[in-house]
């Protein structure tokens, strides 16, 4: 196990490097259990699966749910701001928070998501998700008649 | 300095390059078990509907592990054959949440025979299916139900269940909950107006309600309980309790002819309620209501021994009890309350009951505590959301000042006061009267005798 230094480095896939305060680090569950999960010797902890464009997204959200005194007004309105992201990079920082197991913040995307669908017509959902219609007319007709019932 | 350039430049180039790439790759899909998660989050009509968005979706939407029916008023039997169908098509092995809502149709129920059977059947049929999909979470809204017990086997035999809430449901004698995975339990109007009026109030079946759950840690028992005599038998692991229901007076239900002497029926519910706080008494968090309350503060003036709460944070709906445990108090008040329960205008309760709660109101709230010391309260919290115009009523705000005010003077290691006004416009005066009579009472208090040397007074709009 190496030991925590005063600040921590994480490296995505494209060799960004991200500096996180040990305080920041610290209160992060996950950053842990990474750190004590990697066997070597500089504070270096590669992120094979997330690039800088991502991290960047979620170390913002990192440092601001860790800041002393932060409100939960605050915080709402932060969270607001964060998701205001296209449908595929809200995928990507899903992905990232599932690799990095931040259970809050996966929470949080697919909340968004189910905002983003809720009430919303079909085609808005196969936008959303980037589903391709896989129905020939006459099979999503069947369907239609199959499921009459959900849509009485 | 030199780092911080370098390193810009590189984010620069990598962000470009990272346009490129994502314009050609497809979108990253979110895992089929995420897709579940949010489909079953959305109403359940509107997720079985996705069924036709993909050939991967129809699958999906039989996954769902998480359902919310309510069937209502106008469209009962189209929502009905849904539920029904939903159920059919549903192959998830397990439910994490299973809600069906039918209190709309409650009249309706009352009115049509062959309703009332068709949704009897529904009730049975959910429940079935809830055991054996391994439900966790089970909330029952229903309607005329007492000749619809429901399954015994849902809090015998359903080893998954951690929460049930009903919702008017009062099929119940006892409920005996043994199961140690059951942690919480919610019952909410218990007893139904109109339903039952062969029931004298003697005799009746649904008179009595016993509850034995000794592992049971959150229980929420409110609204209205008609004359149900709830006892709570066992209830020894609470953490959290919220008791906030309502007896009424035996005149006063529904189809009770001649006027009982009520007296015996009021003596025999004081001594419940008495019965009760003393079980409730070890639990960490507590909420009392109004009544509860009321008949507290009138058994302590009988000098009629209550037992003293452990609790660390208590909220009380009117008048309160001291304790010496307490470290949060929230007072919420949002009508007439702290007000003299003679001027009072409730029609629910009756004569005798007044008078009782009358002699309880009249005690000088100081000689009611002054033998206890808050040695442990740190905050306090009053929260008005009052509707009258205290440009013209004033005299139920006068005991505010005074409990404030006394609330100062004993709490030796009181951290912060908060008084919240949740008003901004009165509609009476048209002017902001809450807020300005409570600026000039946290003024008051400020010049208030204090026994805590660093507490902070807070007024909050």
């Amino acid at each position: 196990m190496m030991s925590l230094g005063k600040l921590i480095t994480l490296k995505t896939n494209d060799n960004e490097e991200f500096k996180l305060d040990k305080t920041v680090a610290v209160k992060l569950e996950i950053i842990k259990n990474i750190v004590q999960d990697v066997d070597c010797t500089s504070n270096v902890i590669p992120l094979p699966n997330i690039d800088g464009k991502t991290m960047t997204k979620v170390v913002k959200y990192w440092k601001k749910h860790s800041e002393e005194g932060v409100t939960e007004v605050q915080l709402k309105n932060f969270d607001q701001d964060f998701l205001k992201m296209s449908h595929s990079e809200l995928h990507d920082v899903h992905l990232a928070a599932k690799y990095l197991d931040d259970n809050q913040l996966k929470e949080v995307i697919i909340q968004e998501f189910l905002d983003r669908i809720k009430g919303k017509p079909i085609e808005e959902i196969r936008e959303v998700f980037g589903i391709v219609n896989d129905y020939t007319p006459e099979e999503e007709e069947e369907v239609r008649r199959e499921n009459a019932w959900a849509f009485e | 300095m030199l780092r911080n350039s370098k390193k810009r430049k590189v984010k620069l180039r990598k962000s470009k390059k990272q346009k490129v790439t994502e314009e050609e790759a497809p979108i990253n899909k979110l895992p089929d078990a995420v897709l579940v998660k949010i489909l079953s989050l959305l109403p359940t009509e509107e997720a079985f509907r996705t069924c036709v968005i993909s050939k991967k979706w129809q699958t999906l939407s039989t996954l769902i592990y998480s359902f919310n029916f309510n069937c209502s008023e106008y469209r009962e039997r189209e929502d009905l054959s849904f539920i029904h169908n939903a159920l059919e098509h549903s192959h998830s092995s397990k439910i994490e949440k299973f809600e069906l809502d039918l209190t709309e149709c409650m009249d309706l129920c009352q009115l049509d025979y062959n309703l009332k059977f068709d949704f009897d059947f529904l009730v049975n049929r959910c429940c079935r299916f809830a055991v054996k999909r391994n439900v966790e979470n089970l909330v029952l809204g229903l309607y005329s139900p007492e000749e619809c017990p429901l399954p015994e086997s849902l809090y015998t035999c359903c080893p998954s269940l951690e929460t049930m809430e009903l919702y008017r449901y009062d099929g119940f004698c006892r409920v005996e909950i043994n199961s140690s995975t059951l942690k919480t339990l919610k019952l909410i109007d218990y007893g139904i107006p109109g339903v039952g009026y062969e029931l004298d109030g003697v005799s009746g079946v649904r008179d009595e309600l016993e509850i034995f759950a000794p592992y049971l840690q959150n229980l929420e028992i409110s609204g209205d309980f008609l004359d149900v005599k709830c006892k709570l038998v066992d209830v020894s692991s609470l953490v959290n309790a919220k008791i906030n229901y309502n007896n009424k007076c035996i005149n006063h239900i529904s189809n009770v002819n001649e006027e009982h002497n009520c007296r015996d029926y009021h003596q025999v519910l004081y001594s419940l309620i008495q019965e009760n706080l003393q079980k409730l008494c070890y639990a960490t968090e507590l909420t009392i209501g109004n009544w509860f309350t009321q008949v507290m503060c009138m058994l302590q003036f009988k000098r009629i021994p209550v037992s003293d709460f452990y609790c660390k944070y208590l909220t009380l709906q009117l008048h309160m009890r001291a304790s010496p445990h307490v470290e949060t108090l929230n007072i919420d008040m949002q009508t007439m309350e702290l007000d003299d329960i003679c001027n009072y205008v409730d029609n629910s309760r009756c004569n005798s009951e007044l008078r009782d709660l009358a002699k309880g109101d009249n005690m000088d709230l100081q000689n009611c505590v002054s033998s206890v010391e808050f040695h442990n309260l740190k905050n306090v919290k009053i929260v008005i959301s009052s509707k009258l115009c205290l440009k013209y009523v004033k005299w139920g705000f006068k005991k505010l000042f005074k409990l404030s005010k006394f609330l100062l003077i004993n709490a030796s290691v009181l951290e912060k006061f908060i008084i919240i006004s949740k008003r901004s416009r009165c509609e009476t005066c048209s002017g902001n009267c809450l807020s300005k009579y409570l600026f000039l009472l946290a003024f008051k208090l400020l010049d208030c005798p204090r026994s805590s040397s660093n507490s902070v007074i807070i007024f909050q709009e």
